[in-house]
């Protein structure tokens, strides 16, 4: 069977560091003002919120002290294998490939950020104009990649064009991890073939229990998160 | 006479260079656009379409009247309208024109446009609309053709009513594919209703006739054209019609929102009801630009008066800009996820956060001037086809037909 | 090549632009580099990030083109003598991988620069080193000539950790060279050794200098996989020791419990089975309260208290000493004496007829009754009751013997203890009361138990050759404590300082107290401050030096864990910044003593080591240079290593005194719980500053380090400090989220914005210290936390010879309103 890539994240370990946030930043050279990658603050085990923000700030909890409640849910392109981002794209610019991936081609990208507005999770970004970048040089992986003859990435992120995260592709194609999967420090991430019922990230999901952000839009995504089991019961 | 003649040219001379200077401005700004990126505009990642997408829906929306009047008076014999259908088509054809040029500045890589011909994804609501747009031009463009064709009188109604019975499903396809690329998106709860091609059926014929009315009464006032009463009850009454069959969409729609109260939804209503940041928009939408001039076009159907008319077409056309700021905007401003710290923006500026929990935006300069540009390139080419094209040989000029009503409102 | 390609091009897109050709798409297809075109080829290095925040990473560093372009963990090697004793994860975080900025910020320091303005004006002007060398020589030579040689004052705190440079490192050498008075490491008094002071009390012998105790020799994190049971006491450790949340996970996937006990959800908070938010500067009665629990419920390990401590000792009960038995018979043994539970007679403990000793128990002798240490802290707790202890500390009286239910019922259990614990004016007895706790529950010196402040902090046994590196021909430096500086500056006591030399050392934010701080820097004659930014304190200088970064200039990273990690120089310095200890090298030859610095770095490193020397301690025995550089290889020690592991303490007894006869004269003998300084709702002060006021640290920088940087600040509310209040203290003050509050004492105040949460209990409020308070980069609107606080030391500690005094930062109290603005 072919292989369906995807990343399970364990709320159980996840601190809310932005380790992950920040390599996805320096390895994608991604200019000041983008993050493929955020840690949003969130209660434990809710399928997303969507009402208006509950905290105005990260790290402010849920709840009345004591009894208060905080998870952490970093969101990045749940590479979903019915995405919205691919269906309404123009130009099929964005495109998905075999094993799960879904990519955007910079060469044949118009700009038109339809998918953007499509995609459900807010994970999509733009590079508005000639970003700021500190340092200047370009930071990374510092090459081009290209995944079936389409320029999947860049060192410089191209003006005018969508871009999110691209499941790491130059990596993974090599038998590396995703960055974020290997920078997290406290080994919440877990990326692998969900195809394989054998693999660290299905067991984990099998074991857990996975969930899926929005799954009632289903999109179906391939990132799972994997609940909060800690009772964390406040004693005062 | 002849110095009317030559008041009116140099009027018209003004006018033409009013519309070029705009256009100038115009293309400046979007030369800096193209230098500077759109971070030239006030368009980030949260709030990522703004004031050219509602152009340019707006002007599709437009573009709708100019048929729907032609079109009715060949199908169904409106009399009435017969007399505007050259305008109208004239109008169609260049709203149409405009919107698909509203897109150009729109894009990243406006370079790459041609993608959009040689790579279409027929998933894409968005090539459905390129479709149905580039369709529709034609079909106004051949429309135009034959109507100001010299071809014998018989051939030409059976051709005009074959285009005109082609016409209406198309501008029907026309809205609704341009309310489904909002509509269909799952990730908008305020986009994705299945009543949005609907609301922009009605709210296109609308603003279409509002267009229409407005260029038949600028037409009246400055070219010394003549319409009849009864023409212009026929637009009024069209507008009064759809105006009220729009708010009654709108309130269909806003009830079925808050009598669920469903959180995600009730989030971004609050945005437009009476106290939301953008509450502006809903007395825009719901007094200025619709109960008003419903009000008003109503009692315009007893005592017409052309200026009122028109008045209330401006006021149409107002509410319904705001109808597609509030939908394009305020739909977007609250993505289904709000967690702190929101949305990463795209580009950073010393001293203000990068990210954003409820989008915000506000059209720069580059925007303003640009939209500003695109509606003098409508108005423009309006204007010189109206002349080129010699429409005005096909609006009666009966003057002493023209009422006694009619002559006090046009000259009061 | 490429980059010119890439400027010519941009110029050219730029020019067609402006006759209106250009299309942004035109623009990025011309910018793609050709087809086939080789990248550039691609260095990798090994080094460690030597910053002071617990993390000693090991970092793999990319370099093309001479430029650092991405940083990631490294893997580890096995123990020198190649055991394989343990995996060992690869550790980054966000501030790790943000060092690129650091090194490449334009905030860098670029050249030496003199002072032309007044002092604090930031005037500069440029100079070159030869000049700024010869003004430090010629400036401390006149001012230990006329006030002393202890007046110029060496001062590295703790912005760098590695042997060379750091806090460790070379400074203390020049010091001792040229005789000047230093701030002594071991003796770090930034508010991190009332913990390490509390070992030394009770784990070695309280008068002799410390070998740093707990702060240096903790259980290594990989122990924490034993414990049945963690408790995160003050320890923020998600946030402060980011890479060892791994370990602490990977415990509770084997059942072991975590729990935090902290006034503010912290993450670590939120991620922990339990949360108790208790009182702070409250947790020794907290502490008294489970061990009056434990106590009275024998759930104490009495086989280990009789033999590891010093338990069933009889104490005087007129002197307090312990009682000897030469008390007992004249002419007898200065030996310990305790009851023999058989023939009910009080004998030496070594006594061989002595079948067993009583443990608690209060024995007559002469007409007096002498308890057992034992019996001592058993009468010392029992008035901590449940509800007594609950009302001190805010922890619910069930909660309280939960937790020593916990504690207790666990073994081995694990404290892991924070500096939320350290930064209190008693924080020593805090400690000691832990230490207590564990001793009585046999968890000192046990594989997954232990009290740990930082895991390897030092590797002080692998260092052979650090005391002649640092006292070479026995020349020595004069101790001088961060804290006593200020009165030394300020008042001349115990002497003048005149001159000072920073280095790794933020004083001008960074010391408790500010305000005295500044007048006291403001007052000396000569100031010199290297850094790679102009620091508040770099501000203040006469002489600014530009620093390298860690990537720039080779060292040792030898601390906050077992691991030896070189840090070889990854890129060359930039612009005219010097590594310190080529710093100190220039000054030294100007002063006279440049025979002192000739040495490479690496055979620094080498002697240190003693690298090919046979009699090389056991730890590092066998390491070559090659293995050295190659990796980072882990001391010769068992693995997870465990301190007192052999049962063996330095102390007068031989065993654990949670009975400290020397804290007698400060009442301190046990841990009675005593209460804050200044936040205690008792103090008189807090009618008028009703808030306890800390200020704690934060993942988003390393204490003033790295609040600079871009990617760092994007996240924590654009580097802007806030203040977390609760929502009840908020609106009893009329304040809401994003208000500009003020926040005074009677020492000094500070402007920041309020952000209400509810994860910090009532009562009490925080504003995460290291913000920037240059002229320049204000990330507090006004002020900074240290404008608060104090530098009241605890007379207790000073019997510690090199842990004399400790700040503390959190035992303060404010109160806080809205400001206009
Ligand atoms: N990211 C980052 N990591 C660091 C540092 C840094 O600056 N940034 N600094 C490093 C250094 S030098 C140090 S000393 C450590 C410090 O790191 P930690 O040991 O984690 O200490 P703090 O952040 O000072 O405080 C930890 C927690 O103690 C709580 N606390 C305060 N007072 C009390 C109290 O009385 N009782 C209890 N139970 N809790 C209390 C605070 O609310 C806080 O959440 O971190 C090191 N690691
Ligand atoms: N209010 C309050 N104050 C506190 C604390 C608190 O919790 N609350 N925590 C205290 C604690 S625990 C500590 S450890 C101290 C830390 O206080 P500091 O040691 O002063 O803290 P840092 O900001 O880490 O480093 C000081 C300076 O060293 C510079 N530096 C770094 N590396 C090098 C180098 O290689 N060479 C040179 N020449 N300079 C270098 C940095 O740029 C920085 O300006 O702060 C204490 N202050
Ligand atoms: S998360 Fe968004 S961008 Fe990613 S695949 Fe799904 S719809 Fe597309
Ligand atoms: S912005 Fe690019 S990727 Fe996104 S829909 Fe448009 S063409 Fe496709
Ligand atoms: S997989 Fe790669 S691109 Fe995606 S979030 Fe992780 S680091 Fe970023
Ligand atoms: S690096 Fe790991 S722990 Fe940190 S925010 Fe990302 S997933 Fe969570
Ligand atoms: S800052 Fe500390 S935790 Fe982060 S990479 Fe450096 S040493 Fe490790
Ligand atoms: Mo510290």
């Amino acid at each position: 069977m072919s292989k369906r890539w995807g990343i399970a994240i364990d709320q159980n370990r996840c601190i809310g560091c932005w380790t992950c946030a920040v390599a996805c930043k320096a390895i994608n050279n991604q200019p000041l003002g983008t993050y493929w990658n955020r840690i949003l603050t969130s209660r434990p085990n809710e399928n997303a919120p969507t009402t208006a923000p509950a905290t105005l700030a990260i790290d402010v909890p849920h709840g009345t002290f004591p009894d208060v409640q905080l998870a952490y849910q970093p969101t990045s392109c749940q590479h979903c294998q019915n995405a919205p981002c691919e269906k309404v794209c123009p130009v099929n610019a964005t495109f998905r490939r075999e094993d799960g991936a879904i990519l955007v081609d910079f060469e044949r990208c118009i700009g038109c950020r339809y998918c953007m507005a499509a995609c459900p999770y807010g994970v999509r970004t733009f590079t508005w104009g000639e970003g700021q970048y500190a340092p200047e040089f370009a930071v990374g992986y510092g090459k081009d990649y290209r995944s079936a003859g389409r320029l999947v990435f860049t060192p410089q992120r191209p003006i005018g064009v969508a871009e999110k995260c691209t499941l790491c592709v130059e990596r993974i194609d090599v038998g590396k991890q995703p960055m974020c999967v290997d920078a997290c420090p406290a080994g919440a991430r877990v990326f692998g073939d969900l195809n394989d019922p054998a693999s660290a990230i299905s067991v984990s999901i099998q074991q857990q229990g996975g969930r899926q952000l929005l799954s009632e839009l289903g999109t179906d995504a391939n990132v799972f998160y994997l609940p909060v089991s800690r009772p964390n019961k406040v004693r005062s | 006479m002849t110095n009317a003649k030559q008041l009116a040219s140099s009027r018209y001379r003004a006018w033409l260079g009013l519309l070029a200077l705009l256009m100038l401005v115009a293309f400046t700004a979007w030369i800096y656009e193209l230098r500077y990126g759109l971070a030239s505009t006030g368009m980030r990642n949260v709030i990522s379409w703004g004031v050219y997408i509602v152009t340019f829906a707006f002007f599709i929306k437009l573009s709708a009247g100019g048929l729907i009047v032609a079109s009715s008076a060949e199908v169904f014999g409106i009399t009435e309208l017969k007399p505007l259908a050259r305008l109208g088509i004239l109008t169609a054809a260049a709203c149409v024109l405009v919107a698909a040029a509203t897109i150009i500045p729109d894009l990243g890589r406006p370079a790459r446009i041609g993608n959009l011909f040689l790579h279409p994804n027929w998933h894409s609501p968005m090539v459905w609309d390129v479709a149905i747009v580039s369709a529709y031009f034609l079909l106004a463009a051949m429309d135009l053709r034959v109507m100001c064709s010299g071809s014998e009188p018989q051939r030409k109604h059976k051709l005009l009513t074959m285009l005109a019975i082609i016409g209406l499903p198309a501008a029907f396809a026309l809205h609704s594919i341009t309310a489904w690329i909002f509509g269909l998106q799952i990730s908008r709860t305020f986009w994705n209703t299945a009543l949005l091609a609907p609301l922009f059926v009605v709210s296109a014929i609308l603003s279409g006739t509002a267009l229409i009315a407005i260029i038949s009464g600028a037409l009246q006032r400055f070219g010394g054209i003549r319409l009849e009463g009864s023409t212009w009850r026929k637009l009024s009454g069209l507008m009064a019609v759809s105006a009220a069959i729009m708010l009654f969409f709108l309130f269909s729609e806003y009830l079925t929102v808050l009598w669920g109260n469903v959180p995600r939804e009730m989030v971004t209503l609050k945005m437009i009801l009476p106290g939301g940041a953008f509450s502006l928009l809903f007395w825009l939408e719901w007094v200025i630009g619709g109960i008003i001039p419903f009000i008003l076009l109503v009692v315009l159907q007893t005592r017409r008066r052309v200026g009122a008319v028109v008045t209330c077409a401006v006021l149409i056309l107002v509410g319904v800009f705001a109808f597609q700021i509030e939908l394009t905007a305020v739909g977007m401003a609250n993505p289904l996820i709000q967690l702190a710290p929101g949305t990463s923006i795209g580009t950073y500026t010393p001293g203000r956060s990068v990210f954003q929990f409820v989008g915000q935006y506000a059209p720069t300069w580059v925007e303003y001037s640009i939209v500003l540009g695109l509606i003098a390139f409508g108005a423009l080419l309006v204007t010189v086809g109206y002349r080129w094209l010699g429409a005005r040989e096909f609006l009666p000029t009966r003057a002493a037909r023209t009422d006694e009503a009619m002559q006090k409102a046009v000259h009061a | 090549m490429k980059r010119e390609r890439r400027q010519f091009l941009k110029g050219l897109v730029g020019g067609s632009v402006a006759l209106g050709l250009g299309f942004s798409g035109l623009r990025f297809l011309e910018a793609l580099p050709a087809e086939g075109a080789v990248p550039a080829a691609e260095k990798i290095f090994r080094t460690g990030h030597n910053t002071n925040c617990d993390g000693a990473c090991g970092h793999q560093v990319h370099v093309v083109d001479g430029r650092v372009t991405f940083i990631e963990g490294a893997g580890w090697e096995t123990n020198i003598d190649g055991r394989a004793a343990q995996t060992f994860n690869p550790r980054i975080c966000l501030r790790g991988l943000s060092q690129i900025q650091n090194t490449y910020s334009p905030d860098r320091i670029k050249y030496p620069y003199r002072r032309v303005g007044p002092r604090g004006s930031g005037q500069f002007e440029r100079i070159t080193w030869d000049q700024a060398t010869s003004a430090i020589a010629e400036n401390f030579q006149k001012i230990q000539t006329q006030f002393g040689r202890e007046s110029v004052w060496i001062a590295p705190y703790t912005g760098a950790l590695s042997l060379l440079e750091g806090v460790i490192g070379a400074s203390f050498r020049f010091a001792s060279v040229i005789g000047a008075s230093a701030g002594d490491f071991e003796g770090d008094n930034e508010g991190d050794s009332a913990g390490p002071a509390a070992f030394n009390y009770m784990l070695y012998d309280p008068t002799a200098p410390a070998n740093s105790g707990g702060l240096l020799d903790g259980h290594e994190y990989t122990d924490l996989l034993n414990a049945k049971v963690i408790f995160l006491w003050g320890n923020n450790l998600a946030e402060t020791s980011i890479p060892d949340w791994r370990t602490v996970c990977d415990a509770r996937n084997n059942g072991t419990k975590v729990i935090s006990l902290d006034p503010r959800y912290t993450p670590t908070a939120a991620g922990a089975d339990l949360w108790v938010p208790v009182r702070p500067g409250t947790d020794t009665a907290l502490i008294d309260g489970m061990m009056n629990w434990i106590i009275q419920n024998k759930r104490y390990d009495e086989a280990y208290l009789l033999k590891y401590s010093v338990a069933p000792f009889l104490v005087h009960p007129k002197t307090k000493l312990f009682l000897k038995h030469k008390d007992l018979v004249p002419g007898g043994a200065n030996k310990y004496v305790v009851f023999d539970e058989r023939d009910r007679t009080i004998k030496r403990y070594d006594d061989p007829t002595l079948t067993r000793a009583s443990l608690l128990g209060t024995h007559s002798f002469g007409g007096l009754q002498a308890s057992t240490a034992m019996q001592v802290l058993a009468d010392t707790m029992s008035k901590f009751t449940p509800e007594y202890a609950a009302k001190i500390t805010d922890v619910a009286p069930e909660t309280v013997v939960h937790l020593a239910q916990l504690y207790a019922g666990n073994h081995p259990a694990a404290i892991k203890c924070g500096f939320g614990l350290s930064h209190w004016h008693r924080g020593d007895l805090t400690h000691q009361a832990l230490l207590t706790m564990a001793t009585l529950t046999g968890n000192i010196g046990v594989q997954g138990g232990g009290v740990t402040i930082m895991s390897g902090a030092l590797l002080s046994n692998a260092f052979s050759g650090l005391g002649n590196f640092w006292n070479p021909d026995g020349k020595k430096w004069v101790p001088l404590q961060p804290m006593a500086a200020c009165d030394a500056m300020l008042f001349g006591k115990p002497y003048p300082v005149r001159a000072a030399w920073f280095m790794i050392d933020n004083y001008a934010q960074q010391m408790a107290d500010r305000n005295k701080v500044l007048k006291a820097l403001k007052s000396l004659d000569f100031l010199v401050v290297s850094d790679y930014v102009l620091s508040a304190t770099a501000e203040l200088a006469d002489i600014v030096l530009p620093a390298c970064t860690y990537l720039e200039k080779t060292d040792l990273l030898g601390s906050f864990n077992y691991y030896l990690q070189y840090m070889p120089k990854v890129i060359e310095p930039m612009w005219e910044s010097k590594s310190d200890l080529d710093a100190f090298g220039l000054v030294a030859q100007k002063m006279g003593v440049g025979q002192y610095f000739q040495k490479k770095p690496d055979d620094y490193i080498k002697d240190v080591l003693a690298i090919g020397d046979p009699k090389a301690p056991e730890s590092v025995r066998g390491l070559t240079w090659e293995q050295l550089t190659s990796g980072a290889y882990r001391l010769n020690l068992p693995a997870p290593y465990v301190p007192y592991a052999d049962k063996k303490f330095a102390t007068k007894s031989g065993r654990i005194e949670f009975y400290v006869e020397s804290l007698l004269p400060y009442d301190q003998e046990v841990c009675d719980y005593k209460e804050p300084i200044e936040a205690s709702p008792n103090n008189p002060l807090y009618q008028k500053y009703p808030l306890v006021f800390l200020s704690t640290h934060t993942r988003f920088r390393t204490h003033s380090q790295y609040a600079n940087l871009p990617w760092l600040k994007e996240i924590n509310n654009n580097g802007e400090g806030f203040l977390e209040i609760n929502p009840t203290d908020a609106r009893a003050r009329g304040i809401a989220s994003g208000h500009v509050v003020r926040i005074f004492n009677d020492r000094g105040w500070m402007k920041v914005r309020a952000r209400l949460t509810e994860a910090i209990k009532p009562g009490v409020v925080n504003c995460y210290q290291g913000g920037w308070v240059t002229r320049q980069v204000k990330h507090y609107i006004e002020g900074h936390p240290n404008n608060l606080t104090h530098q009241i030391a605890n007379p207790a500690q000073s019997i510690v010879p090199n842990f004399p005094s400790n700040a503390a930062y959190y035992d303060c109290l404010v109160q806080v309103e809205k400001a206009e603005g």
